[in-house]
C-alpha cells in the first residue's frame, strides 16, 4: 500500500489558543478517511494543514511525498481542497467556476471537455449551469465544490465540513458521491461533526480539543467501547440519572433528550433486572439493549479522556 | 428611559475600545492631515521661477532684473537670449515667469518715454502666473517710477488707491482652510462612528436581537447616538485646540457660543450616520456611503474654495448641507467676533436639517422595527 | 493562469454594480463635480459703494466696477458705518469709499479711493482687491490725464501681457490634469478592495489551495482595472476636450503611454494596500488615505509643488499621482515632448516594478491566524444588562 498523508507530531497555536497537539495520522491511498469532532475540535486547522494553506507551528506533514512547508506548491498540485466555507464565486455562474477551475490547474482541450462532461453528470449539475453560484441552494453549492476541487482529477480530495448546513437529503446524497469516488481509489479526507457520517468512513479518526482520541475503523472503534449499550428512558432522568451514577456495572450514562444510554458491562435480564430495583420508586418507559453506535463509542472516548484530566 | 439609553451607548463605546484600528487611524490622520494643511497653505506662493531675456544690457536694464529677483515672490532661475529660449523653458516648465527687456529700455526709461516690457506667463500654472504677473507690474512700476522721476514710493503713494483688508489682514489661506479642516476631521469621524453603528449589528446578525429587545426605538437611536457625539466633541475641542494654539488661527468671539452651536451641529451630522447606517446592509457599505457624502460635502460647503464663486444652482443646493452653515459659523466666531444676532439664521438651518434627519431616521427604524 | 484570474475579475467588475460604477462612470461623475465647483476665479462678488462725491466722475467709476465680471454693485451706503455689519452678515466682501473731491484733480493732489476687504475667504480676497485696485488706479489715472491734458500719469513703463497654454489663466484649465491623477485613483481604491473581498468571503483560500503563482494572482487581478483605468483616461480626456474646454495640445500617445504607467504604479501600490489589509473595511480607509487625499492636495494641484520644503517633496516622489500630474500636464496643456519628461517615465516605472514585488513579496499564500475574531459583546436582556 502507498503512503499518501503521513503527519508526525503535528501541531498548531494561534496565539496563546492551541489548536492542535501533536498529531500523527497515516493515510493510505485509496481511503475514505473522516475526521470527526465536534465544533472547535481541530478539524478545519488540520484540513489546513494537510492543505498547505498554513503552516504547523511543529511538526512535520508529508502530502503525496512533499513536505507541506517547503514544497507548499508542489503539494497543491496532487489535492482537490474545499473549504468549509463556501469558496467559490457568488456572482460567477456554475459554468464559469468550473472554467476558472480548469484554467487554474491547467486543465484544458479534449481534455477540459471531457471532464466537465464526467463532473456536470456526476454530481447533476448540467442544468444549473448558467446559474450564478451564489443562487444555489447549500447542496448544490457543496456538490459545485466538489466538482471544482476534483476537475485536475487530484490524487487526493481534502473536504471541509461538506455537509454542513446542508438538508438531510442531500447530505445522503452528497455521501453517495463520496462512495462513489471511494470506489475509483480516490484517497478521501472529509471532516464531519456528524457521528452517523463517519460510519460511512472506513477509517476515522476522532478529534476531540486538538489531539486524536482514537483512529481505527468504524468497527475497531466501536468495539473500544467496553460492554453493551442498555437505553433507558424514565419519568425522572435526572433523579434516574444520580441513582445510577455509581453503580459498578455501569460504566458510563450518557443522556440523549429524553432518553438515557447507559454504557454496561453487560446487557443479559439479569442486569437489567438490578437496574429496576435501583430506579425504585421512578416510573420506567423504557429499558433495553441497543447496537453501539458511532455517536456513543465518541461520547464515552471523550468522557474517558477528560476523567485522565481529572485524575 | 435613562438608563436604557446609556446601556446602549456603554455598548457602543464598548465596541469602540475593541476596535482597535478605527480610533487609531483617525486620531492620527486627523492630526496629521490638519498639520499637513497648516503646512500646505502657510505656505505663500512665492520662489516662482523666472526667466529673463535682456535685450538692453544698460544699467536700468539689470537694476529692473535686481528688484524683480529682489521679491519673495519671483526668483530669477535663468537668462537667455531669445524668446524661443523663454517658450522653450516654459514648455519644460523651468519657468513660470519670462520677462522681455527691449532693446533701448534704459535710454526710453531715463528719457520718460515709456517703454515697452513684454511679459510672459505660463498659463498650465494658472495660480503661479497670476500671482507672477500681478508682482511683475508693480515691481516695474515702482522701479519706472524710480529711474524716470527719481520718485520713491512715499512720494506718490497717497495718489495710489488705498487698500485694508479686516479680519485676515494678510490675507493667509490657512486662515481659512484650518478651521474648516478641523471641523471636517470631527465631523467625518463622528459621522462614520455613527454610521457603523447599526450597519455593525446587522452584519454581525445581532441586529435583529436588538430589535426584539423591550426597548424603544427612540432610545435605541440616542444611546447609539451617544457614544460618537462624546467622541466627537472631544475631537472638537482637541482640533480646536490645535488650530488657535499650534497653527496660530486668532479665536476672536465667543467660545462658550461656539462650543453650543458645535453640540447641535455634531447632533445634526449625527442623525445622518445613523440614517446611513440603517440604510446600509454591511459596515463597508455604510463607510463607502460616507465616503461619497464626504466628498459632496466638502465641495458645496466651501470647504477649500469659497462657495460665492460656485454656480448659482449649486450655492442654493448648499443651504442644504449643515457643513456649510457650520463653515459659516465657524469662521464668523473665530475671524469676526460674529455674535448669535447675526449666526442665528445659520444655527435655524441646522437645527431644522438636523430635525428633518432624526425624523427620517425614527420612521426607519421603526419600519424595520415593525 | 493569469489569465483565468484576469477573465474573472473581469467577470466580476461586470457583475458587482458598485465597482462597476466606481471604476467607469465614478471619475467622470467626480471630475464633473469638481471642475463645478473647484474653481478660484471670482464671478460678480458683492461689493458695497460709499459714494460721498456724487458726480460725474464718481458715477462713471461705480459704473466701471459694476462692469467688471468679477464684482458687482450689490449696495448703495450712505457712510462707511455700516460695512462692518455687512461683512459679519457676508453680504458684501468690499466696500469701496469714493472721497467727497473724487475727479477733483490738480497737480499736487489726485484725490483715490479707499477699499475696505472682507480676507475671511483670502483667495477670493485677493482677487477682489487686485481687480478693484486697477480699475480705481487706471479710472484716476485717466480723470489726471484729462483733467490737466497730459500724460504725466500714465504709467512710467508700459507692460504688454503674452500668456500660454491658457489665455485667461483660468483655475480651470490649470486643475483639470491634476484632476486627473486623483480620478484615476478610483480603479486603484475598487482594487484594494478586492483582495480583501476575496478574503473576507473565503475564497482566497479555495485560492491558495491551487497552485497558482503569486505573481500571475496578483498581476492578472490588475489587468482588468488597469484596461477600466485607460478607457476612464480616455473618456476623461475627451470631457475636457469637448466639455469643459480644456484642449488637449499634446501627443496622444505619450500621454497614453504616461497614463499606462501611472495607473499601473497605483494599481500596484492598490495591491500592497489589498494584501496588507484584512478587511473590506479597512482597505477602503487606507485606499483613500493613499489614493485620494495625497493628489488632492498633493500633487500640484492646489498646492504648488515648488513651494514646498525639500524633505516633502522628497515624500512626494514616491507618490505616482506626483509624477503622473507633472508629466501629463506638461503633455497635455503644453504639448511637451516625451523626451523632456523621461525622469517621470523612469520614475513611474521604478514604482510599478517595486510595488508589484513588494506586493507579491508580502502575500503569502496562507491563511495565517485563521478567520477566527474575537467576539463581539452581544447585548443581552434587559435584565441581564441593567442588573
Amino acid at each position: 500500500m502507498e503512503t499518501m498523508i503521513e503527519l508526525q507530531g503535528l501541531s498548531r497555536r494561534f496565539g496563546t489558543v492551541t489548536a492542535l497537539t501533536d498529531i500523527d495520522l497515516t493515510i493510505q491511498k485509496g481511503e475514505l478517511f473522516g475526521i470527526v469532532g465536534p465544533d472547535g475540535a481541530g478539524k478545519s486547522t488540520l484540513l489546513r494543514l494537510i492543505a498547505a494553506v498554513l503552516d504547523p507551528s511543529a511538526g512535520t506533514a508529508h502530502i503525496h511525498g512533499f513536505e507541506s512547508v517547503r514544497e507548499a506548491e508542489q503539494v497543491k498540485h496532487h489535492i482537490g481542497y474545499m473549504p468549509q466555507r463556501f469558496g467559490l464565486y457568488p456572482d460567477l455562474t456554475v459554468a464559469e467556476n468550473l472554467d476558472f477551475a480548469a484554467q487554474l490547474f491547467g486543465v484544458k482541450g479534449a481534455q477540459r471537455t471531457e471532464r466537465l462532461h464526467r463532473l456536470y453528470e456526476f454530481t447533476n449539475l448540467e442544468r444549473f449551469k448558467s446559474r450564478p453560484a451564489g443562487l444555489l441552494s447549500g447542496g448544490m453549492k457543496k456538490k459545485l465544490g466538489l466538482a471544482c476541487a476534483m476537475i485536475h482529477h487530484p490524487a487526493i480530495l481534502l473536504l471541509d465540513e461538506p455537509t454542513t448546513g446542508v438538508d438531510p437529503v442531500a447530505r445522503r446524497n452528497f455521501w453517495d458521491l463520496l462512495s462513489g469516488l471511494h470506489a475509483e481509489g480516490i484517497t478521501t479526507v472529509v471532516s464531519t461533526p456528524y457521528m452517523d457520517e463517519a460510519e460511512r468512513c472506513n477509517r476515522v479518526a476522532f478529534l476531540f480539543k486538538g489531539r486524536v482520541l482514537a483512529c481505527d475503523t468504524p468497527e475497531h472503534i466501536k468495539e473500544k467501547v467496553p460492554g453493551k449499550v442498555v437505553v433507558l428512558e424514565t419519568s425522572d432522568n435526572r433523579r434516574a440519572h444520580q441513582l445510577l451514577e455509581d453503580g459498578i456495572l455501569i460504566l458510563d450514562i450518557q443522556t440523549y433528550g429524553e432518553q438515557l444510554n447507559l454504557v454496561m458491562q453487560s446487557d443479559t435480564p439479569h442486569v437489567l433486572d438490578a437496574i429496576r430495583q435501583r430506579l425504585d420508586g421512578i416510573t420506567i418507559h423504557r429499558l433495553e439493549p441497543a447496537p453501539i453506535r458511532m455517536e456513543e463509542a465518541f461520547i464515552y472516548l471523550v468522557n474517558q479522556a477528560e476523567r485522565e484530566v481529572l485524575a | 428611559m435613562i438608563g436604557h439609553i446609556i446601556t446602549i451607548a456603554w455598548k457602543e463605546l464598548l465596541h469602540l475600545r475593541k476596535d482597535r484600528f478605527l480610533i487609531p487611524v483617525f486620531v492620527i490622520g486627523g492630526i496629521l492631515e490638519l498639520s499637513l494643511i497648516a503646512w500646505a497653505t502657510g505656505q505663500p506662493i512665492d520662489n516662482i521661477p523666472m526667466a529673463v531675456v535682456d535685450l538692453d544690457q544698460s544699467p536700468q536694464s539689470e537694476a529692473l532684473i535686481d528688484a524683480l529677483d529682489a521679491s519673495d515672490t519671483l526668483t530669477h532661475k535663468q537668462t537667455v537670449s531669445s524668446v524661443d529660449k523663454v517658450y522653450d523653458l516654459m514648455q519644460r516648465n523651468d519657468a513660470v515667469l519670462g520677462v522681455v527687456i527691449p532693446e533701448g529700455y534704459g535710454a526710453a526709461v531715463t528719457a520718460g518715454e515709456r517703454p515697452s516690457v513684454r511679459l510672459i506667463s505660463n498659463g498650465a500654472e494658472a495660480v503661479q502666473a497670476t500671482e507672477a504677473e500681478r508682482t511683475a507690474q508693480d515691481i516695474i512700476f515702482r522701479q519706472g517710477m524710480r529711474d524716470a522721476y527719481h520718485m520713491e514710493p512715499a512720494d506718490y503713494e497717497s495718489e495710489l488707491p488705498k487698500v485694508t483688508v479686516k479680519y485676515n489682514e494678510d490675507l493667509k489661506r490657512g486662515w481659512y482652510t484650518l478651521p474648516a479642516e478641523s471641523g471636517f476631521i470631527f465631523y467625518i469621524f463622528t459621522v462614520i462612528l455613527a454610521s457603523l453603528a447599526i450597519s455593525r449589528e446587522r452584519e454581525r446578525g445581532t441586529y435583529e436581537q436588538l430589535l426584539v429587545m423591550p426597548y424603544r426605538s427612540i432610545e435605541v437611536i440616542l444611546g447609539k447616538a451617544l457614544a460618537p457625539m462624546l467622541v466627537g466633541t472631544s475631537l472638537f475641542l482637541a482640533m480646536m485646540g490645535l488650530t488657535v494654539f499650534a497653527f496660530g488661527v486668532p479665536f476672536r468671539g465667543s467660545f462658550i457660543l461656539l462650543l453650543v452651536i458645535a453640540l447641535l451641529y455634531l447632533m445634526a451630522e449625527m442623525n445622518k450616520g445613523v440614517l446611513m447606517s440603517i440604510g446600509s446592509r454591511t459596515q463597508l457599505q455604510a463607510m463607502l456611503l460616507v465616503f461619497v457624502l464626504a466628498i459632496v460635502d466638502m465641495i458645496f460647503s466651501g470647504y477649500a474654495v469659497a462657495v460665492d464663486t460656485m454656480p448659482p444652482a449649486i450655492r442654493t443646493l448648499s443651504n442644504f448641507v449643515p457643513i456649510r452653515h457650520w463653515l459659516i459659523i465657524v469662521r464668523g466666531v473665530m475671524l469676526k467676533d460674529v455674535g448669535l444676532s447675526v449666526l442665528w439664521p445659520h444655527v435655524a438651518a441646522i437645527l431644522a436639517i438636523g430635525v428633518v434627519y432624526a425624523t427620517i431616521t425614527a420612521s426607519q427604524y421603526r419600519r424595520h422595527t415593525d | 493562469m493569469m489569465l483565468a484570474i484576469a477573465r474573472k475579475e473581469f467577470i466580476h467588475i461586470l457583475r458587482d454594480r458598485g465597482t462597476f460604477l466606481l471604476v467607469t462612470i465614478g471619475p467622470l461623475f467626480l471630475m464633473v463635480i469638481f471642475t463645478y465647483t473647484l474653481t478660484t476665479d471670482v464671478k460678480e462678488a458683492p461689493l458695497a459703494v460709499i459714494d460721498l462725491a456724487h458726480n460725474d466722475a464718481s458715477t462713471a467709476l461705480i459704473d466701471r466696477l459694476d462692469a467688471s465680471p468679477k464684482i458687482h454693485v450689490e449696495r448703495h451706503l450712505a457712510s462707511a458705518d455700516e460695512t462692518d455689519n455687512l461683512f459679519k452678515r457676508g453680504e458684501v466682501v468690499a466696500a469701496v469709499v469714493i472721497p467727497a473731491d473724487y475727479g477733483q484733480v490738480s497737480l499736487t493732489r489726485v484725490p483715490q479711493v479707499e477699499a475696505i476687504i472682507d480676507g475671511t475667504e483670502p483667495i477670493s480676497a485677493e482677487t477682489v482687491l487686485t481687480e478693484v485696485y486697477q480699475i480705481a488706479d487706471a479710472h484716476s489715472r485717466e480723470l489726471a490725464g484729462d483733467a490737466l491734458q497730459s500724460d504725466l500719469f500714465e504709467p512710467p513703463i508700459y507692460t504688454t501681457q503674452e500668456r500660454l497654454y491658457n489665455d485667461a489663466l483660468s483655475s480651470k484649465v490649470d486643475f483639470y490634469p491634476g484632476l486627473m491623477g486623483m480620478m484615476l485613483g478610483l480603479p486603484a481604491i475598487a482594487l484594494s478592495l478586492s483582495l480583501a473581498r476575496e478574503r473576507e468571503n473565503g475564497t482566497l483560500e479555495q485560492l491558495m489551495a491551487t497552485p497558482i503563482a503569486k505573481r500571475a494572482l496578483l498581476l492578472g487581478k490588475l489587468w482588468p482595472y488597469l484596461g477600466f483605468g485607460m478607457v476612464d483616461v480616455y473618456a476623461l480626456l475627451a470631457l475636457g476636450q469637448w466639455v469643459y474646454d480644456v484642449p488637449f495640445t499634446g501627443n496622444l500617445l505619450a500621454y497614453s503611454l504616461i497614463a499606462f504607467l501611472f495607473m499601473f504604479a497605483s494599481l500596484g501600490m492598490g495591491l500592497v494596500v489589498s494584501v496588507i489589509a484584512r478587511t473590506q473595511q479597512v482597505a477602503v480607509v487606507i485606499a483613500i488615505l493613499v489614493f485620494f487625499i495625497p493628489p488632492f492636495f498633493m500633487s500640484g494641484t492646489f498646492f504648488p509643488v515648488d513651494a514646498m520644503p525639500q524633505l516633502v517633496q522628497l515624500e512626494m516622489m514616491s507618490l505616482p499621482a506626483t509624477h503622473f500630474v507633472t508629466a501629463g500636464k506638461a503633455i497635455y496643456l503644453q504639448g511637451t515632448a516625451l523626451r523632456e519628461l523621461w525622469l517621470q517615465v523612469v520614475l513611474l516605472t521604478v514604482i510599478s516594478v517595486e510595488m508589484l514585488e513588494v506586493s507579491t513579496f508580502i502575500f503569502r499564500k496562507k491563511v495565517v491566524g485563521g478567520f477566527r475574531r474575537p467576539a463581539p459583546p452581544v447585548l443581552t436582556t434587559k435584565e441581564n444588562a441593567l442588573s
